[in-house]
Formats: C-alpha cells, structure tokens, sequence
C-alpha cells in the first residue's frame, strides 16, 4: 500500500446508452483517454459520475471497468459511499477483490449521524479493508463535517486511513484540517472538492479531484504551475478553471456531459430525476468554451 | 487616491475600565504597541474593538484621539459600519474631517437588505468622502448578507473613491470570482483578507490584510504576511497554522476570547462591555494554559 496520493484525480461522468444502459466501451475509452492526458489518480463514481443513480450491481460493474482500462497506470479510488454502514463495506470488499488502490467514502447520506456514530462508519469500513480509505467532506450537501478532531481521531484508529476529500471550500476547515492531519500522519493528503488548485496547494493540499475530461490541458497546466509554485502563472489559469467551473455548476453534471459531448466526447444522456440540458443552455455553454479559448485549444475526441 | 495600499493592519481592541467607560490610558498604550510591533496601519474600532458597543459619540472620540497619538507614522482606516445609511455616512465624514486615511464599512446590521439596497447604501457612504471607501464582507457575521461580485462591479462602476474589497467569508469560490472580475474591470482594485488566513486569499491575488489577532500575536501576524507577500508558502505554513490554532483557541469566546489572550500576555485591556462577557475564571486559566503551551508564542512580546 502506497499511502502517498498526490496530484488531479480525474472523477469521470458514467456514459450511458440512449437506452439509459451503462455503456461500458465508452466508459473505458474515457478512463484512458483521461490517463492518457495526465491525472495522477482517479475516483469514481462521484456525484459527478451520477453514483446516487446507479445500482450496486452497476457500481461495481463501474469498479471493474475502471480497474480494468486502468491496468495499472495510475491509482484508482472507488466511491463507495452510502447510506448504509454494511453497504458500504460490502461496496468496498469488492472494490479490494478486484484491485482498487483504495476508497473513497463520504459522510453517510441523509442520516446526520452523531460524532460517535460518524466515527464508528468511518472506523467499520476502514477496518474491513487492506486497501486504503480517504474520507470525503460534504458538509454543505450533508449536513454533518469530518471535523479536524474527527479526522485525528480516525488517523489514530485507523492505519489505512490516508487522505481526505474536501468539499467545504472553506479557507478555515481546509487550514484546520492540513495541521491536525499532517500531525497526525505525516504524508496524509487533503485534497480539495474540485479545482481550487491555486488555494489549495500553498497551504498544503494535495491536489484536486477533477472533471477533467472536459478542458485536460487547462487543468494540468494550472496544476503544473502550482506544483512548480510559479504562482504568477497560476492565477490567470485558476480564474479561468474557475469561470469554467461557474459556467458549468448549476445542472451538472448533465452540463459536464454537454461540455464533453461539444469537445466531440460524447458520454450520452444523465439518468433522472437529473434534468436534461436544453438546446439554448447547449449554445450557451458551447459560445462559453469558445470564450474561454477552450473549444479551439483543447483536444477534439478522443 | 487608489495608490493606498494599508498592507498589514492591526485592528486593536477597545480596552474598558472596571465601570465599562473607555480605558484611553489604556488605549494610548496599545496603539504603541501595535505601532511598535509591525502595523503597516490601523484599522478602528472595528468589531473586534467592540463598534457595535459604542455610542457614535465615543467612536468619534476614539478616532480622534487615535489619529491624536498616531501623529501620522502610519495610516489610520476608520471604521464606519451602522444600520442606518445616513448615521454611517455622518461617521465617515467626522472620521475624514478627524484626518483619517480611509473609511470601512460592512453590510447594515439586522436589515438584510435586497441587493439594491445594499449598493445604495455604500454608494452613499462612499460618496460622502473624498479618501478611499473599502468594503467589508464578513457574511458569517452579518446574517447571511452577503457582498457580490455584481455589487463590487456597480460600486467600481458608481464610486471613484471605492478602493476594495476587506473579506471575511473564508470561501474560495467567491473569493477568485471576485478577484479575477473586479480586476478585469479595474487593475487596481484591491483585495485585503479580514482574518489571518493569509496564504490561499494572497494566492488568489490579495494585497493586504486586517489581523484581529495582531495584538496577542504581532510577530507571527507579521512572519505570515512578509512570507505571504513574497509568496514563500512553504515557509508561511508555519506561522499560518499557529495563527489558525491561536484563532481556534480564542474565537470559542470572541471578543472575550481576544481580550482574555491580551491579559494572558501581559497586556490588560479590561473585559468587553455588556451584553458581552468576560470568560469566567476557570475559563481564563483554560485559555491561558492553552496559549502558554503554544511553542509558536513563544517568542511573542510580553506586556506592553
């Protein structure tokens, strides 16, 4: 176990058939072509990769699809969150029998659990497994944070226990959690919900998750610059990722599958009770790209 | 006029005497202090130094008094927050006439007013001034009422005086969208962070910021901002997460909270003023324990 995860981990979007089918050729022609233009690790399903509408059959079918292109280039993360505490650790056994370098496992959906019972998820599905385990933070979503004494207090019980995920986007929690975990576990690796390289990095992040199918040079470059600390270099690039973020954020992730199906990578629709993107909002998000020079400088297909 | 840059700005605490009147011995101490201690400028009375507890009368009269001991060796910003739009703008222009360097203000208290409300009322505190207007959005304080990438745009567009933005929400995605939008429409809009979370707010493009903390910890506060300046982040790592330890420690009591660590470092400023209430013995000796094991203020100055 390489507990050292550092970088972009790409969290694609799931294709599907215009039927509403899981299209795995696809799935697997996009795990490669997002290891071919550079992330560091990936995790999936995110929301982003609309986990909450698959069925555990689906995700693990996912799992071994994505493992399987991967083939051992980059590391690949399993989203196994759930409301279920036993659900949870049956998702991630498989995610281990069938070679994932780790999980990733959010806060549980919906419940709102106490500290201790927040605690006791967490500590159960980390103590089932060999492989590793990062938290994932969605407080906002959630209701209920991974708190800096929390996030101590699973390094402390749980050795395989080795990064985060953090969606607050919050300067104070992010700080608060760099300096009790890197305390606790040197090398632990807090990572930031989506893109915020520039702010993140500095302070001690790790890198980001990412959607970045859509814009690969954008993001590795931005990533590049803060990893090199040419900060100057970083900042236009961080505005820019930011706007995309901005153009794409309300109805995602079916404006993430608009954007990639402009870039000529088709991923077909989102599942309901997702909306589809209507044809205005379609020209809207394609006149965008074009503005932010993405259309005529990223790669076309794939 | 947009050529002020405040830098590092102290923003001292109001000190009170046993019977709550203001402690202006007290005060005159302090603000050496800060000035002796890494102030770039001073920030007054801002909520830290207990504004919203003051008469408009003793907020005068504390500006006047501290652009009296200043005596010009560095920039006093007052600040002019107020419900009401035209009291606010009253305080910013006794502040100007006082000799000040540059009005402050939030968002009113209590109204959370609709967004063109909200422009109207810094549009006119601003405009009853001739030195720099920056805008304070501390959104967590002030029920939700937040300052906008759109507003800071019409006030750009509205206020030649409008120097920038003082900001307080902690929250990066605001931050950058403000940053890269308010410079594209004026290269020198400024960006000053309203709490010592300098390195992620100095990566995104800030140029200054207010350190509520500066007078229980002016040498960290200080080693942070030099580091941030020069963007040497691996080295800011240090002071950033002492200072978050140090705000973790004394933000369970706010303003009580900061005036218990001056105490603790030889500084007394007295305890707030009613409704807010000084911690409770055993409390004190808690935080005061804390802060002595903190190996980080170690070689902060005691006393004055």
């Amino acid at each position: 176990m390489n507990p050292n995860i550092r970088g972009i981990i790409g969290a694609p979007p799931t294709p599907f058939t215009s039927d509403n089918r899981l299209d795995g050729p696809t799935f697997q022609r996009l795990v490669d072509f997002l290891i071919r233009h550079g992330v560091h690790g990936l995790a999936l399903p995110m929301h982003v990769g609309e986990s909450l509408n698959l069925s555990a059959e689906e995700r693990r079918e996912l799992a071994r699809l994505a493992v399987e292109a991967a083939s051992g280039r980059v590391p690949v993360l399993i989203h196994t969150g759930l409301p279920g505490t036993d659900e949870v650790v049956a998702l991630s056994r498989h995610a281990q029998s069938i070679g994932a370098w780790g999980v990733v496992v959010i806060t549980p959906y919906y419940w709102q659990p106490q500290r201790a019972d927040l605690l006791d998820h967490f500590v159960a599905v980390a103590s089932a497994l060999e492989i590793s385990m990062m938290g994932y933070n969605s407080p906002h979503h959630l209701g209920v944070s991974l708190t800096p004494d929390i996030l101590k207090e699973l390094i402390e019980r749980c050795p395989n226990f080795v990064g985060l995920k953090d969606a607050s986007f919050d300067m104070e929690y992010f700080i608060e959690a760099c300096r009790v975990t890197s305390e606790a576990r040197p090398g632990f690796a807090v990572f930031t919900g989506m893109e915020y390289l520039l702010t993140s990095m500095p302070a001690g992040g790790a890198g980001a998750f990412s959607f970045y199918g859509v814009a690969p040079r954008l993001i590795k470059a931005l990533y590049d610059a803060c990893a090199a600390r040419d900060y100057e270099r970083a900042r236009p690039l961080q505005y820019k990722v930011s706007q995309l973020r901005n153009i794409l954020k309300v109805g995602s992730p079916a404006t993430v599958k608009a954007a990639l199906e402009i870039m000529g990578r088709s991923l077909g629709p989102t599942r309901r009770p997702l909306p589809a993107v209507s044809p205005e909002r379609r020209a809207y998000i394609r006149t965008q790209l074009e503005e932010l020079d993405i259309l005529q400088t990223e790669p076309h297909g794939w | 006029m947009a050529n002020f840059q405040p830098g590092l700005v102290h923003t001292p605490l109001t000190p009170f005497t046993r019977d709550e009147r203001i402690d202006f011995d007290a005060y005159g101490k302090l603000i050496e202090f800060h000035l002796r201690n890494g102030a770039d400028a001073l920030a007054l009375p801002m909520h830290a130094g207990e504004s919203v507890s003051l008469t408009d009368e003793e907020r005068q009269g504390l500006i006047e008094f501290a652009v009296r001991q200043v005596k010009g060796r560095v920039p006093v910003i007052a600040h002019a927050s107020q419900s009401g739009t035209s009291i606010a703008a009253t305080l910013a222009r006794h502040a100007e006439n006082a000799g000040v360097a540059a009005i402050v203000a939030t968002t009113p208290y209590y109204w959370t007013p609709q967004p063109a409300m909200l422009l109207e009322h810094f549009a006119e505190i601003g405009a009853a001034v001739r030195i720099p207007f920056f805008v304070y959005n501390s959104p967590e304080e002030m029920g939700g009422t937040k300052v906008t990438t759109d507003l800071t745009l019409k006030l750009i567009g509205k206020l030649k005086n409008f120097a920038g933005v003082v900001d307080a929400s902690l929250d990066w995605q605001f931050m950058i969208e403000l940053v890269s939008g308010a410079r594209r429409a004026r290269a020198d809009f400024q960006f000053l962070s309203g709490v010592e979370y300098m390195i992620s707010a100095r990566a995104i493009g800030a140029n200054g910021m207010f350190a509520p903390m500066a007078g229980v910890a002016p040498k960290l506060v200080r080693e942070l901002f030099d580091l941030c300046r020069e963007e040497r982040y691996p080295e800011a790592r240090r002071p950033q997460e002492a200072l978050a330890a140090l705000r973790q420690a004394v933000k369970r009591a706010k303003v009580a909270g900061l005036k218990a660590g001056m105490r603790a470092m030889g500084r007394e400023c007295g305890a707030p003023r009613a409704p807010l209430e000084g911690l409770e013995s055993g409390d004190y000796e808690t935080l005061a324990a804390e802060l002595a094991a903190m190996p980080a203020l170690r070689a902060e100055p005691r006393g004055w």
